[in-house]
Parts: structure tokens; C-alpha cells; sequence
């Protein structure tokens, strides 16, 4: 399968922070959600795939190609959202239209006066007005409006009503029906990324945890309940994080690690993270 | 580039108004006061503002980190700065031009030419004023930027008043004309040192 993104041994030191030796692949086709708390350099990470600075080492591709040599190639088939309107506060939609017009080669007026009418954006009001869903929704225009084929969505969804999440994570799908269309979102919301991603690359203190199909997931890892002297007779090494109350205990495992019968709960992807990150053995 | 260009026009539009209306108190002032060169002094300086002002839009919606993200390049960022603030200032030079010699053809107050040369000093200096901020105010932000303006202001005409204190005397009229006929060429490779200077800035810069 072809890959939209390839990240290999990507490193960017910061005094306080270390993005360490990052490496995933976003496979044409499908959406790549890149979860991870505040700080952990999933904003850092985005900045490096868009150039906006610079690593220390490795590589990035984009649709096969080097995106720092081929910048201006891939850029043009990319949309990027961040997590606020980037627009003068006093302009209007068609201020946007006519600015974006100009910067990419592809932009097509029609699509994205669609989209205005779809997202129902006001034509009159200026950007300060707008709600933060409003402005969140120009942006998303903006960014599909040139016929892009990458979206990278860095904390779009954040600080938004379920509602227009929900919304939000509709249009995604339907961008996605084309299969030359790949999207990249960066969220901390895990429940909006496990509805729509296909992969999930788990970030944790600028390293990468685990970046794999997200049903791979759903399906290897399991939380095992049983009481504090079971866990006792187990092989701690197959315990990824364990939580201990009263009652038991609570284990993250991967199920093929356990021999024998025990109760196995589903373990969704924010079980997932927050065992590996807060949980003890 | 163009889309650059019109993002900054647009930005500016929210001044328009007060703009205006601070020309027509200026304009009724020097009617009345028979005094062009206040007029002309304002007309530069809000041109000369412009550009800093539109930077501080800029900096308030991360436009930068957004345009970097489009197709725009580093170098396109800068330059396009440049283009936007030379082009304020020539018009400012031409309205100031235009207004000053109409006023002085009726007042008598200069001579024509005189006016028209006071007009293109200004626009110079406005130029040169530029070709030390704009590199200033890349490095460092609008915020901290708007103060080491200041600074660049402030240095140049503390050193002269010390020269003179120390009984250096300025330079005669003979020596300034000269000078003034070279300054079109020392003010246009000032500005290359300053593209190339903010260019190199930028480029380093993580946005």
C-alpha cells in the first residue's frame, strides 16, 4: 500500500523537550488519529511534516516525496487546520476567498462557496464574530477547497460542542470516500478519533508508543480483572499497566500474552493510553 | 505573493476610517496654519506605520505558521512585506506631493520644487526607517520589536546631538545636497542588505 506519510527517525531537541526517533506511516486511503497529552510533540511533530521548523535529523516524505525538497509540490495538495482561525479577525468570508484565491493554484471558488453555504458560515459577519465552531468550519473550507489530498488537523476538534464535532468528524468521512485522500488529526479527544480513525499513533513524552491499525488494536488489547492474589501469580512481563483498588485489580494486557481463563474486558483506546502512561505494574 | 499583498490591504481596511479622518483634521490644519509640512510628516509616518501594523495582525492569528503551511515560502513571506510597505510609501510620497504642491501654489508658502523635495526626503527616510525595522521586527515579534524601534530612532539622533555638543559642527548645506543627490542609490542598497538580512532571519525562524 502505498503511504501519504512516511516519518522515519524524525528527532528535534528542544532544551526542555525531546522529540525522539518518530516513525509512522499514514497509508493512503485512511485516517491516522495522533493522540497524546498536552506536550507530549504532537504539535511538534505536525510542524516538522509542514517545515515550519527545523529537525535535527531524519526524514519525512509526503506522497513519496521529500518535504523539504519538493515543498511547494506538496503543499499545494495539502490542507492544514489548526486549532483557531488563522485569518485577520476584521475580514469576511469572501475576504478569505479572495486572499486564498491567490496563494493556492488550485483553488476553486465554487467548492468552497459550497462549503460556506453546507457549513452555513455568514457571509456578512467579520471572523471576531464568529463562534469558535464557525471559525473552525472556515477553516476547514479553506483547507478543502483546493483540492488537497492530505488534511493534517492539528487539535481541530478541540473546544468544540459535541454537536459540531460530530459534524466535523461527518465531513472527515466524507472526504475520505475519494481513496486518493488520506487525513492526519492530531486530537486529545480520544472517542472522536476512535469513531473515525483507522490507525492510531500513540505519542507519549516526545517518543512514539505504538502507531497500528486502531482495530488491531481494539482486538490485541484486552483489561484483565482479577483479585490481588491472581495478579500476584502472574508474569509481570506481560502486564502493560495495572490500576489496584479494593475490589482487584485492574491490568492492561495484550490478550495473546494470557494463557488460561480469566475475565477480559474490552479495552478502548483512552484505557489504552492512560494504562501505558499513568498505570504501575 | 498577490494573495499576500490583498490579505495585508484587507487587514488594513478596519483603519481606513480613522485614517481618513485624521487626514482631514491635518489637512484643515495646514489650511489653516499654512504649514505643509505637518501634513506631510503624518502622511509618511502612517504609511510608514502600516506595515508594523499589519505584522501585529499577523502575529495575533499565526497567520505566519498558517501561510507556511500553503504554498507560500519563507522568502515570499518577507519580500512581500517589503512590497507592501515601499508601495504605501511611494503613494504616500506622490499624495504628499500632490497635496503639498497644490497648498503652496495657492500659499506661496515654498517654492513648488521645494515642496515636491521635501515630499521625496520623507518618503527617504520613511524608507530608511524601514530598512532597520522590518528586520527588527522579524527577529524579535511586534512586541519587543516596537521597542527596539524606538531604539533605532532614538540612537542616531542622541549620537548627532552629542557630536554637536562636543563642537563637531554639522555638516553645510554644500555637503547635504551632494549627499542628497547619492542618497536615492544608498537608500535602494539599504534595502537590498535589508531584504537579504530579513530573508536570512526568517529562514532560521521556527514558527
Amino acid at each position: 500500500m502505498e503511504n501519504a506519510i512516511e516519518i522515519s527517525n524524525l528527532s528535534k531537541k528542544y532544551d526542555e523537550f525531546h522529540l525522539q526517533n518518530i516513525n509512522f506511516k499514514l497509508p493512503k486511503g485512511s485516517i491516522m488519529g495522533f493522540v497524546g497529552e498536552n506536550g507530549a510533540g504532537k504539535s511538534t511533530t505536525i510542524k516538522l511534516i509542514l517545515n515550519l521548523i527545523n529537525k535535527d535529523c531524519g526524514e519525512v516524505n509526503v506522497f513519496g516525496l521529500d518535504n523539504i525538497k519538493n515543498e511547494k509540490k506538496i503543499k499545494d495538495n495539502i490542507g492544514v487546520v489548526f486549532d483557531e482561525s488563522n485569518f485577520p479577525d476584521n475580514m469576511i468570508a469572501s475576504d478569505v476567498n479572495l486572499v486564498m484565491k491567490y496563494i493556492y493554484c488550485n483553488w476553486d471558488d465554487s467548492i468552497f462557496n459550497s462549503y460556506l453555504k453546507k457549513f452555513s458560515i455568514p457571509l456578512k459577519k467579520t471572523i471576531n464574530e464568529y463562534s469558535r465552531g464557525m471559525k473552525m468550519k472556515l477553516s476547514l473550507a479553506v483547507a478543502m477547497s483546493h483540492h488537497a489530498k492530505i488534511l493534517i488537523l492539528d487539535e481541530a476538534t478541540s473546544g468544540l460542542d459535541p454537536i459540531v464535532r460530530d459534524e466535523i468528524l461527518d465531513i472527515f468521512l466524507d472526504f475520505i470516500q475519494n481513496e486518493d485522500h488520506s487525513i492526519l488529526i492530531s486530537s486529545h479527544i480520544i472517542s472522536d478519533l476512535e469513531k473515525i480513525a483507522d490507525y492510531i499513533t500513540f505519542i507519549h513524552n516526545g517518543k512514539i508508543v505504538f502507531s497500528e491499525a486502531k482495530d488491531s488494536l481494539l482486538y490485541d488489547f484486552g483489561i484483565l480483572k482479577c483479585s490481588n492474589s491472581d495478579y500476584e501469580k502472574l508474569d509481570k512481563e506481560i502486564i502493560i499497566g495495572c490500576r489496584k483498588n479494593q475490589f482487584g485489580v485492574e491490568a492492561l494486557i495484550r490478550k495473546s500474552n494470557l494463557k488460561g481463563n480469566y475475565i477480559i474486558d474490552h479495552a478502548s483506546i483512552e484505557d489504552i493510553m492512560l494504562f501505558q502512561i499513568k498505570g504501575g505494574k | 505573493m498577490k494573495g499576500l499583498l490583498i490579505k495585508d490591504l484587507l487587514a488594513m481596511k478596519k483603519q481606513g476610517k480613522t485614517i481618513i479622518a485624521l487626514l482631514f483634521f491635518y489637512i484643515i490644519y495646514a489650511v489653516t496654519f499654512k504649514n505643509v509640512s505637518m501634513l506631510g510628516m503624518v502622511i509618511v509616518l502612517i504609511c510608514a506605520m502600516m506595515p508594523i501594523t499589519t505584522l501585529s495582525y499577523d502575529e495575533k492569528c499565526k497567520w505566519d505558521s498558517f501561510a507556511l503551511s500553503t504554498t507560500v515560502s519563507r522568502k515570499t513571506l518577507v519580500l512581500s512585506k517589503y512590497i507592501f510597505s515601499i508601495i504605501l510609501i511611494l503613494c504616500a510620497i506622490v499624495i504628499v506631493a500632490l497635496l503639498s504642491s497644490l497648498m503652496v501654489f495657492f500659499s506661496k508658502e515654498l517654492e513648488i520644487v521645494d515642496a515636491l523635495l521635501m515630499s521625496a526626503g520623507l518618503g527617504g527616510i520613511a524608507l530608511v526607517f524601514l530598512t532597520l525595522t522590518l528586520p527588527l521586527l522579524f527577529k524579535f515579534g511586534v512586541e519587543k520589536g516596537r521597542m527596539l524601534m524606538l531604539a533605532t530612532f532614538l540612537i542616531p539622533s542622541m549620537i548627532i546631538m552629542l557630536f554637536s555638543n562636543f563642537g563637531f559642527s554639522l555638516p553645510d548645506e554644500q555637503v547635504l545636497r551632494h549627499m542628497s543627490y547619492v542618497s536615492p542609490i544608498i537608500i535602494f542598497f539599504l534595502i537590498f542588505i535589508s531584504i537579504k538580512v530579513s530573508i536570512k532571519i526568517v529562514h532560521k525562524k521556527e514558527f
